[in-house]
């Protein structure tokens, strides 16, 4: 009888295998529940780690530099996160009302096409969700031939859709690839998101990118222009300045030469002779002139980087000071309004103003009174400086041509000048990075000029 | 002398995936160019495009003899990567390209395991000093395709490597033999390069529970029957689990421990030895074994043991450190178990558990290392030639 027993409780061997064996039991059946804490465990770490993924997607996306890399960059990061074996990106066109396929990853045997007719007014969903669920879109998409898929919408910043993305698998995928579990669709979400604002932030960068660069083309070309026109500036500085000193010596001589003549031979000369001689000493008077005018203009090309704040009435005071004598013989009038002060190099404002009252006064009928009106016009950006007289007018085919260099519009001998008057006026108006324009309603209907100059 | 040279990627396009483990390998200033690459031996997880990925290999290593098979999971010295598409390759590259040999075979079996390797080893050549397997992780009995490799070598030929496997489903796993993939096929590779020597290093960290089964009807490596029971319904509901489950998903919890002569249980640290079942036969009940079975095998579920892998892992690469010794090493080569890899360890654990690995023998320096986690491993146990399930298995390539 005791054989039957042992010492542990009195209970019968058979009792005791009997026993053992149920606890080997429970023991062996919690391996697999074990296990199954472990996937459960291993699961979340899995997910945990796909969020990590999904933020280098975020942050590798920043640095794709083409819409290719974009499309591969999305689509080879969706497959890795979701161990799916093939996926589509495309970008949505409200204009044309289709999907344009960025890229395409593991469709091997498929033709792919480039564009997909969709209207973006049957996409509702906003989170990411099964390709199966929506007729619609699975009817479009069918060419894909995928079985269970997830679609995710893009969204920009103003929740507009501007693109999809779908990752999933076919039906001969399921042989190694697991079914998509609907847990995946709140991180696809998350990622597709991500994939639309880097996508909507590519085509920013995109489209500044290329305002910068058309810009850049821009300015090399208004650069290359400057240069040019600089180096024309001072090419014809160089030949104002080469040819009135060439031309000066010579003139001296004739000048020289001519002045004895007329104080110690005159009198021997006739009539015709010290006419001819009066020519000669007026032609010479005329070209030193023009020379003296050829000097000032190539001069004054560093003085406008002298500023300082100038009193413009103040300058017409001195301008009326210098014509005195012309304006009490012509009788003429000159109103001066209520003019600004201008930030300006007041030597050639002073320049400026005195060709342009010199000829108003020039351009007037000796017979009549010549009547000069100065003041400001308004304008929000600038100094605009309104000079009117009631000369003799210029035609309106002449308007264009008046401040070129030498072009003299009226010849006869009643109204002298060398020419340069008005081309030194624009120089010194450009210098100031101002404009200087002429208008007149015709012949006999006086000159209105205008100044205009930066605040 | 054989020079190697690894890299591994995560990248999913299997084009790029080739040419940027490739270009990486060889970025060293001493490496040889791709044209002069010998061999190339490839790991790739299940998703990839493996006839791109066989191409690309060819294309820019055209005398390369290409090698390979496919795993749960690839281990380079970047770390662990068991993602659906995933690659990692070693470059071999000699200046005498006799040292590498290779030979490979198609429909290896259980039945014909040991014909096919004899042969395979036969077209090696009898000078080589060490082989290197990779076969089918689903058909082939191993035991006797160490036995065939043996016959034709020696009995103390280092053998070394591990069988190929899917994604953990144990549907279909591939070998790669340069432009062919296979689906039933095995490569040896023989390195006949006297410089070399290999220090190899194994461990598992699962202990038995309670008493063992007792195998009661089995033909070679198939079982029918334990404890006069089906076999696989009766170890499905011992775990209590669906006893038509597919044998992939129990493979971390249906392992099976036999026992180990004593004289092995200190070198093993262990005193069983690990089979994993990934073929079983749901009309008869029968499962598959991946080496012989005989009736009266006593067999044990085995449960694994968190702190005995960390442990043993330590008094592992101790014994491997002192194996090596002084001697330079050339490469490492590793398989590890599926098991081990995700379905046991999260990111974390796992990262740990490759740095304990790699840092006692790599260190500072650039020793090239190519793992897979596969269905089984190849390792010697006091220089006698084994096959394991759910073991860490190291190889060691060291200059004399």
């Amino acid at each position: 009888m005791k054989d039957n027993y042992d010492q542990f409780g009195g209970l019968k061997r058979e009792e005791l295998i009997q026993l053992c064996a149920e606890l080997q039991d429970k023991v062996t059946k919690t391996i697999s529940l074990k296990q199954e804490l472990i996937g459960i465990k291993n699961d979340l770490d899995q997910e945990l780690n796909r969020f990590r993924m999904i933020e280098e997607f975020g942050r590798e996306g920043i640095f794709q530099d083409s819409i290719e890399s974009f499309g591969v960059h999305t689509v080879e990061s969706f497959v890795q996160v979701f161990e799916q074996p093939h996926c589509l990106v495309a970008e949505y066109s409200p204009e044309h009302k289709r999907l344009q396929i960025l890229n395409s990853f593991g469709f091997h045997e498929l033709e792919i096409p480039k564009y997909v007719a969709f209207d973006a007014q049957y996409l509702v969903k906003k989170e990411g969700f099964f390709l199966q669920q929506e007729v619609y879109l699975n009817d479009i998409f069918q060419f894909l031939r995928l079985q269970d898929a997830l679609i995710g919408p893009f969204l920009d910043s103003e929740g507009k859709f501007s693109g999809l993305i779908i990752c999933g698998q076919m039906s001969k995928d399921k042989l190694f690839y697991s079914p998509i579990k609907p847990n995946d669709r709140h991180a696809f979400t998350v990622m597709s998101r991500k994939a639309g604002y880097l996508l909507q932030n590519f085509r920013y960068n995109q489209k500044l990118k290329l305002e910068i660069e058309i810009r850049a083309a821009i300015e090399k070309e208004l650069e290359a222009k400057a240069n040019d026109l600089m180096r024309s500036n001072k090419d014809l500085e160089q030949f104002a300045y080469i040819v009135s000193h060439d031309l000066k010596a010579p003139l001296l001589n004739i000048s020289g030469f001519a002045q004895l003549l007329d104080s110690k031979y005159r009198d021997a000369l006739d009539k015709n002779g010290q006419e001819y001689l009066n020519y000669i000493l007026e032609g010479v008077q005329r070209f030193r002139n023009v020379i003296d005018a050829l000097l000032q203009f190539s001069r004054n090309v560093k003085a406008a980087e002298q500023k300082e704040n100038v009193l413009l009435n103040q300058i017409f005071d001195n301008i009326q000071r210098s014509f005195a004598f012309t304006i009490n013989t012509r009788q003429a009038v000159i109103q001066v309004g209520d003019l600004p002060d201008i930030y300006a190099n007041k030597d050639l404002l002073q320049q400026l103003f005195q060709n342009l009252i010199s000829n108003a006064l020039k351009f007037t009928p000796k017979v009549g009174t010549p009547k000069i009106v100065v003041d400001e016009q308004e304008c929000e950006e600038d100094f605009l400086i309104r000079v009117s007289d009631n000369g003799i007018g210029i035609e309106e085919s002449f308007l264009k041509d008046i401040f070129i260099p030498f072009r003299r519009l009226n010849q006869t001998k009643d109204f002298e000048g060398n020419g340069i008057g008005l081309s030194i006026c624009k120089k010194i108006v450009e210098q100031h990075n101002g404009k200087i324009w002429a208008d007149s309603k015709g012949l006999g209907q006086g000159t209105t000029f205008y100044v205009s100059l930066p605040k | 002398m054989l020079n190697f040279y690894s890299a591994s990627t995560g990248t999913v396009n299997s084009v790029r995936a080739m040419k940027e483990c490739i270009e990486n390998a060889l970025s060293a200033p001493d490496a040889p160019t791709p044209n002069q690459v010998n061999l190339l031996v490839l790991h790739s997880t299940i998703g990839h495009e493996f006839e791109q990925l066989l191409q690309t290999a060819k294309e820019l290593c055209p005398k390369a003899t290409i090698v390979g098979c496919t795993c749960a999971g690839v281990i380079g010295r970047e770390g662990a990567n068991e993602s659906m598409r995933a690659l990692g390759i070693m470059l071999v590259h000699s200046d005498d390209p006799s040292e590498i040999r290779v030979a490979s075979c198609e429909n290896i079996r259980g039945e014909n395991s040991f014909e096919m390797a004899r042969d395979m080893a036969i077209q090696l050549g009898s000078d080589v000093n060490m082989v290197m397997i990779l076969a089918s992780g689903i058909d082939i009995a191993a035991d006797k395709a160490i036995k065939g490799i043996e016959a034709a070598l020696q009995n103390d030929i280092p053998i070394f490597g591990g069988t190929s496997s899917d994604n953990m489903r144990a549907v279909s796993s591939y070998q790669f033999s340069n432009s062919q993939v296979l689906e039933r096929g095995a490569i040896l590779v023989g390195f006949a390069d006297p410089s070399l020597e290999i220090a190899m290093g194994v461990h598992h960290g699962s202990l038995p529970i309670g008493q063992p089964f007792q195998v009661t009807k089995s033909i070679k490596n198939r079982v029918f029957e334990i404890d006069d029971q089906a076999a696989w319904p009766l170890l499905m509901d011992k775990l209590g689990m669906p006893q038509d489950s597919h044998p992939g998903p129990c493979i971390p919890v249906s392992g099976m421990g036999e026992l180990l002569p004593e004289s092995l249980h200190e070198e093993y640290d262990n005193k069983h030895i690990l089979r994993a079942i990934v073929k079983v036969d749901q009309k008869d009940g029968s499962f598959y074994m991946p080496v012989d079975c005989p009736e009266g095998t006593d067999l044990w579920v085995t449960q694994r043991d968190e702190e005995l892998i960390f442990n043993g892992l330590e008094r592992m690469m101790q014994k491997m450190v002192e194996q090596i010794g002084e001697r330079k090493l050339a490469a490492v080569f590793h398989t590890d178990c599926a098991a081990r890899g995700r379905a046991l360890f999260n990111k974390v654990l796992k990262d740990e558990i490759i740095a304990r690995m790699q840092t006692p023998l790599i260190q500072a320096e650039n020793v090239p290392w190519l793992g897979m986690y596969g269905f089984g491993e190849f390792t010697q146990l006091n220089g006698k030639n084994y096959f394991h399930n759910y073991t860490t298995s190291l190889y060691a390539l060291v200059r004399k």
